[in-house]
């Protein structure tokens, strides 16, 4: 299973999450968890076995973490192998995957009838578009087990697994992990980070506030960053000799590395830059993004577009919808996913806050040319796209009053 | 033609036992006709039902015979050949029956890409019509039954009520509907089923279009009409169909004690149903969600219709159902999304032109093929083309659709992302497909030289201008509006008909679009106004477009009935008589120009017309819109002067009209007819330096317009301005390239025009020869040329019923012969066969004179000429009492008399008769020696001609005639009677207006006698 972060930490929040994974009394459910990376799926799955395991009637808990079986040649055959090493089921290596899954599943079940049992499948997005491995393991071990009803299945990814068969996805359940609660629960986690590493000013109840708001602040909840800002300040004087410098510190070292690692890993070059840029947008589609892309001062379009407009926007949002979830779409108009727009927009503005005041201007010139050149004959969008275009103005001017503070 | 390919028949056919029982009760009753018209809201289930009616009848064996299921809301079926077309391909894919059709109509469609006159074309028309019938009832013989399906009737009615009604358009015979009840009816042992939805009138609509169409069907068809109203799915049938789609445990997919609930927020629609169906089973990524919306909403079941709960739940499941379909559905909810925007329907081209890949697009299309809510169309699928023509027009493209309720549940108007995004993809497909199409094809079809191939690529052509109007719309009202009006206009006057009124409907459906909710305001109004283009307007230029229509396509009678109506109300059609003052003038521009065609000149209206011109700037003040209303108003009164013989007013009104046209460098093609007119009057006033280089200049357009017909009609008028000029070799040449023209286009009415021109310059040639005693062989042989061709003439006439033709062709073969009679009168021994001339002479004229279309002008000619012929006899009695009848059929008010006042002058075209009379007695009275009266009858001769027109050619012919009577006179008998004449004159020089004056200076000039 991946673990991401120190597994010392005590788990903070996602009380609701863990009722529902946790509750024996209920009958067995489908469960699939998704978020950004670093929201903490893995941790709430962790949490949640721990609890479930301990927590009287003991259960069984099976983990497959997905990234492990990415290497194998045989990964259907590698995820029953998985099983196996947990459960001490008994395969049938001379029969084919589909008996041998039968097999399984028999075990499994006879196992359910002695104690609740779960079946958590985590890191989905590792393997999402091997199409047969799914669709193999959804025919033959996924549908069975849950039309059989006795045991409880949770999955975990960036995005929902790609389950197809109505008999699995009739009783699914999304759920999407937000940000911790800004209010008690991601203070908690900061503050028991910065216990946990010895922060120094950690007697210090004002220290400590500061410090934690200088977290959340930059993390807005999000639990892994959180974690991240709160390991580097622990380690650092306090108070920080230059708090404006602390805080491009803790963007250029600790928030920009960390969206570029745990978010952009995964996606083309061309769009990291692109994606920046993009959080200064409220919301935007292909049309809207590549306007004001082009009124940036300094950015080129990448060449893909010269002859397919906007092909390349189109297509790349699309794959980021559907395959990273970096973006995701509301009412047909797409945004940075989560907190992530908010997360990568504060860094922005702290590590280039000219750059991010003409991004500003050029979103509401954006807007301005759009509606010019489309909105010529509709006077309610008109004015929609005015107000907006008002709103990142006064933007750009908070942005040069604050001077980059 | 088989339009609906659509994969709908995926859906199973639940309920509708009724329709089905009645539908195969009328299939195998054989010999009977059944009509029926099934009607509902959107996604009842209306194609399906046509749909199993399809398989009824495939399964009924090859004795049954299927037009497959016309969908009006394609662009290739919005005029009644399209129609015709279309059920012709559908029923007979083998070519075995309608083989005289299809000839015709490529026939016809060879002289609509050539430019026929549009009366041609409207016989033409017709006559398919006709065609069309008789070949379906000779295969409706032979067949157990011929079944024809049209999809999608609500297309059919668009129009303003108030346009359409005052228009008269239920009965513009282009327009389909007209064409169904018409000729619908007069087919036998046929099975017709119409489907469609009703159409929401838009606030402004008086009419109830779905009564009126049914009040419409009933009265074309009678009691052979079923109108059937489909209704929703009731619990039990939403339970089957549930189970239909499940087949195995449908439980499981929809729990048994929700389908109550189901049925009732779906409001028991099939399309609604299935699409639920399909997101659970397949596409949804949380089913769950969807089927707590109906369990939260089950308490609901029995809301009564109209509980604003019931409403909001209703709502929220389509929310949903958009939701669900195009953001939890992966990579099909971005291809669906785009589509969604694309209406008119996608293909690999087209969503390549978007920007996606075309291996991905073809992947996804295929994909998305087993959805409910994906149409496929195939147009053409397994027929053969039949000529060139056929092989360009057959699309063998299948598009991609989603079901038009979809369509509707995406409203961008809501969505502010969506509004722009839908206004982007319009604009790519613009620039990056249908312009690049347009363009390619319009330099295929200029580069084409043989119409033939025109033919199919203007098919093509007209098919992706339409669409792109759609989008044009989409991306600015203001301007796609505009466009539309351009097209509309090009359509018009090209005659396409079928594409006027393809761009019509196109922009109709746009703008009458309805609003969301029931009782919304049509959603795409605003947008009109917000560019400037108000309702008022657009009322208000569908007028003028109407009268466009009626006026190049030939509808003279219409053209004048509507204009009547709007100059009586004119705010009825939101005209304002003071505001709107060149509006009013092209109106009646083309008002003038119908009456004129259909009963000559009439003052009054020239009057008004004259008052509205009077109205309007002076030329160089003008905006261009004011510009083209002087333009053409003075045009068609000059026109009208033309018609009552007015020429001098004529030329000025037609010189105002060359200027304006010239100024604003457009409407080239009402330049030539305008030059064309201008050069005839021109000719007929003798100004011929000034008739040839109009004529040319005419023909220079028409030659770089490439109307064929147009240049007929340039170069019959070079005949008759030659012919007037006596210049008769060239005449003759030219008539012949007309006649070569419209026989090419089978206009006969052209043919016969061209053979009159040509035959009239025979004949005076031979005249000329005869009369001088030259050539006398030559004479005759031209003599017998025109009688043959005067004859070739008049078995045209006959077979097309060209009454007007007929009488005027007899009025030639009477001239011919006389001048045959003349001929061997003039030649040693030819006496009796002079006699037997004469006769045949005396014969035609008389048949001529009987003829109701010879209006009283033309029988007083017939008259005149009929006494030439006695005269020529020796029977100058009779000459006499011919003569006088001549005089009786003008009547007294226009004739000349000392004792009485000056005749009138509204109809000067009377003169002209009135003046021949006295120049044959003036002759018949030299001939007899009788010198001082025949020069009292020829100065009485010169008033009328003067009195026609001041120019008129045959004033100064005259004098000819006069010098090769009297120049061998002694002078002083000469002298004698110039004193006479003077003396005779005076009193008649006292009124200048005769211009006898003149006559006589010219006579004594000519003389060169000395007056003591």
């Amino acid at each position: 299973m991946s673990v991401p972060y120190e597994s010392d930490y005590s788990f903070q929040g996602r009380s609701a999450e863990l009722a529902l994974l946790c509750d024996k009394e209920q009958p067995p459910y489908v469960i699939n968890v998704h978020g950004e990376s670093g929201i903490g799926k893995t941790s709430l799955l962790r949490e949640a076995m721990k609890r479930l395991r301990v927590e009287p009637p003991a259960a069984c808990v099976l983990v497959v973490d997905c990234e492990a079986l990415r290497p194998a040649s045989d990964r259907p055959q590698a995820f029953l192998q998985t099983l196996a090493e947990q459960s001490a089921l008994t395969l049938d290596r001379s029969l084919d995957f589909t008996n041998m899954a039968r097999g399984a599943v028999t075990q499994i079940n006879l196992l359910a009838k002695q104690q609740p049992t779960y079946l958590f499948i985590d890191t989905t997005e590792a393997i999402q578009d091997d199409k047969h491995f799914w669709d193999q393991i959804e025919l033959d071990l996924i549908s069975p087990l849950v039309v059989a009803h006795k045991v409880s299945l949770v999955f975990a990814g960036r995005m929902p697994a790609p389950l197809t068969r109505f008999a699995v996805r009739r009783d699914l359940r999304l759920v999407s992990l937000t940000p911790l609660s800004i209010a008690d629960d991601a203070p908690a986690q900061v503050a028991e980070i910065l216990r946990l590493r010895r922060f120094k000013a950690a007697g210090h109840k004002r220290a400590v506030a500061e410090a934690t708001g200088l977290v959340l602040e930059f993390s807005l909840g999000h639990p892994g960053l959180s974690a991240r800002l709160a390991e580097y300040l622990a380690a650092l004087d306090w108070p920080p000799a230059a708090p404006g410098g602390l805080r491009k510190d803790l963007c250029r070292e600790i928030v920009k590395p960390f969206i570029e690692q745990e978010f952009f890993s995964r996606i083309e070059p061309a769009w990291w830059d692109i994606l920046w840029w993009a959080s200064v947008l409220d919301w935007f589609d292909a049309t809207t993004l590549k306007a004001y892309l082009q009124q940036l001062p300094g950015q080129s379009i990448p060449a893909e577009t010269a002859d397919q407009p906007d092909y390349f926007f189109a297509r790349g949002l699309g794959q980021l919808r559907i395959s990273n979830t970096v973006i995701w779409r509301e009412r047909e108009e797409d945004r940075l996913s989560g907190v992530l727009r908010d997360v990568m927009r504060n860094c922005l503005r702290v590590l280039n806050p000219e750059g991010y005041r003409q991004a500003c201007l050029a979103a509401a010139d954006a807007l301005h040319h759009l509606a010019e050149l489309y909105l010529k004959d509709d006077e309610t969008a008109q004015a929609q796209y005015a107000r907006q275009e008002a709103d990142y103005r006064r933007r750009a001017a908070e942005a040069e009053a604050r001077g980059g503070k | 033609m088989n339009h609906n390919q659509a994969l709908t028949s995926k859906i199973p056919l639940i309920g509708r036992k009724d329709e089905l029982a009645y539908l195969r009760d009328c299939l195998y009753a054989r010999g009977e006709n059944h009509i029926i018209y099934f009607w509902a809201e959107g996604g009842y289930g209306k194609t399906r039902l046509l749909e199993e009616l399809r398989s009824m009848v495939e399964a009924g064996g090859p004795a049954f015979a299927f037009s497959g299921i016309i969908d009006l809301y394609h662009t290739d079926t919005h005029s009644n050949s399209d129609v015709e077309r279309a059920i012709v391909d559908g029923l007979d894919r083998a070519g075995k029956y309608f083989r005289d059709y299809r000839e015709q109509r490529e026939g016809f469609q060879l002289l609509r890409e050539r430019g026929a006159d549009p009366g041609v074309l409207e016989a033409h028309r017709r006559d398919l019509s006709a065609v069309f019938v008789r070949e379906a009832r000779e295969m409706a013989h032979d067949m157990r039954k011929l079944v024809i399906c049209f999809d999608t009737m609500e297309v059919l009615q668009y129009e303003s009520s108030v346009v359409e009604e005052n228009a008269g358009l239920e009965e513009v015979d282009t327009r389909v509907r007209y064409w169904m009840l018409e000729e619908l009816p007069k087919l036998a042992n046929v099975l017709i089923v119409f489907a469609g939805r009703p159409k929401s009138g838009s606030v402004d609509q008086s009419v109830n279009h779905q009564e009126r169409l049914a009040h419409d069907l009933g009265k074309a068809f009678g009691n052979r009409l079923r109108v059937w109203k489909l209704p929703n799915l009731d619990l039990e049938e939403t339970r089957q169909f549930i189970h239909a789609l499940f087949p195995e445990d449908a439980a499981k997919y929809f729990p048994e004690e929700l389908l109550p609930s189901l049925h009732r927020l779906t409001g028991g629609r099939p399309v609604f149903i299935h699409l639920i169906a399909d997101l659970l089973a397949k596409l949804a990524q949380e089913p769950r969600i969807l089927l707590e919306v109906f369990q939260k909403n089950a308490h609901l079941v029995d809301a009564p219709d109209g509980d604003p709960r019931l409403s909001e739940a209703q709502r929220l499941i389509k929310s949903h159902i958009l939701g669900t379909l195009f953001n939890q559905t992966g990579e099909m909810g971005v291809v669906l999304s785009n589509i969604a925007l694309i209406p008119k329907g996608v293909d690999p081209d087209i969503l390549e032109a978007v920007g996606i890949p075309r291996e991905d697009a073809e992947r996804w299309l295929t994909a998305m093929e087993d959805l409910s809510i994906v149409k496929q169309f195939k147009a053409w699928p397994d027929v053969t083309p039949s000529g060139a023509a056929d092989a360009e027009r057959l699309d063998h493209t299948t598009r991609t659709f989603l079901h038009d309720e979809v369509y509707r549940l995406l409203n961008p108007s809501m969505i502010l992302g969506l509004l722009i995004r839908e206004k982007q993809t319009a604009s790519t497909l613009i620039k990056e497909y249908y312009q690049k199409h347009i363009e390619t094809l319009q330099k295929r079809i200029d580069a084409a030289r043989d119409p033939q191939q025109r033919i199919g690529l203007r098919t093509q052509l007209h098919k992706y201008q339409v669409e792109r109007l759609y989008y044009a719309l989409v991306c600015n009202a203001g301007e796609g509006y505009h466009e539309y009006l351009r097209l509309s206009e090009e359509a018009i006057r090209n005659r396409w008909t079928g594409y006027s009124i393809r761009l019509l409907d196109e922009f109709l459906r746009f703008y009458n679009e309805p609003g969301t909710e029931e009782g919304d305001p049509p959603r795409r109004r605003a947008r009109f106004a917000d560019a400037g283009v108000t309702h008022d307007a657009v009322i208000r230029e569908s007028v003028r477009l109407w009268m466009e229509r009626f006026y190049w396509w030939g509808q003279h009678e219409k053209a004048v009935r509507f204009a009547a109506k709007i100059e009586a109300a004119p705010e009825t059609f939101h005209i304002d008589p003071q505001r709107d003052v060149a509006f009013l003038a092209n109106i009646y521009a083309r008002w003038l120009d119908s009456a004129a065609t259909l009963a000559g000149y009439d003052e009054r209206l020239v009057n008004r017309a004259n008052a509205l011109i009077a109205r309007l700037p002076r030329l160089e003040q003008c905006a261009p819109e004011e510009t083209v209303a002087v333009a053409r108003l003075h045009y068609a009164i000059g026109f009208q002067y033309r018609n009552g013989g007015l020429l001098h007013h004529a030329v000025e009104h037609y010189v105002i009209a060359k200027a304006a046209f010239r100024s604003l460098n457009a409407y080239h093609d009402e330049l030539a007819i305008l030059l064309n007119s201008l050069a005839y009057v021109y000719a007929q006033q003798g100004r011929m330096e000034l008739a040839r280089p109009v004529a040319d200049e005419a023909l220079q357009i028409n030659e770089s317009m490439g109307s064929d017909y147009s240049r007929g009609l340039t170069y019959s008028t070079l005949a008759a301005v030659y012919g007037m000029i006596g210049d008769y070799s060239r005449a003759v040449e030219y008539g012949q390239e007309a006649l070569s023209i419209f026989r090419d286009l089978e206009d006969a009415h052209g043919s016969c025009r061209a053979y009159q021109h040509i035959t009239h310059a025979r004949r005076r040639m031979a005249r000329r020869q005869i009369e001088r005693g030259w050539r006398l062989d030559s004479a005759r042989m031209m003599l017998d040329t025109t009688i043959a061709e005067l004859n070739s003439a008049q078995t045209i006439a006959q077979e097309h019923g060209l009454q007007a033709r007929e009488a005027e062709i007899n009025a030639g073969l009477g001239r011919a012969y006389r001048e045959y009679g003349r001929l061997l009168n003039a030649t040693q021994g030819g006496l009796r066969e002079a006699t037997q001339a004469f006769n045949k002479s005396r014969a035609y004229l008389e048949e001529a004179i009987k003829s109701p279309n010879v209006d009283e002008v033309e029988c007083a000619n017939l008259l005149e000429d009929l006494a030439e012929v006695y005269a020529l006899s020796g029977d100058d009695p009779q000459a006499a009492r011919c003569l006088a009848k001549a005089e009786e059929t003008i009547g007294p008010d226009y004739q000349i008399a000392l004792d009485r006042p000056l005749p009138k002058r509204e109809r000067n075209e009377y003169f002209w008769p009135l003046g021949k009379v006295e120049r044959l007695r003036g002759r018949m009275a030299l001939e007899r020696k009788d010198y001082p009266a025949g020069l009292e009858h020829f100065a009485r001769a010169y008033a009328y001609f003067a009195l026609f027109s001041p120019d008129s050619v045959q004033k100064e012919a005259m004098l000819g005639t006069i010098y090769d009577y009297l120049r061998g006179l002694p002078l002083a008998e000469q002298a004698g009677l110039l004193r006479h004449i003077q003396q005779w004159g005076q009193k008649w020089s006292a009124i200048p207006e005769l211009g006898v004056g003149k006559f006589l200076d010219d006579l004594k000039e000519l003389l060169g006698v000395p007056l003591t």
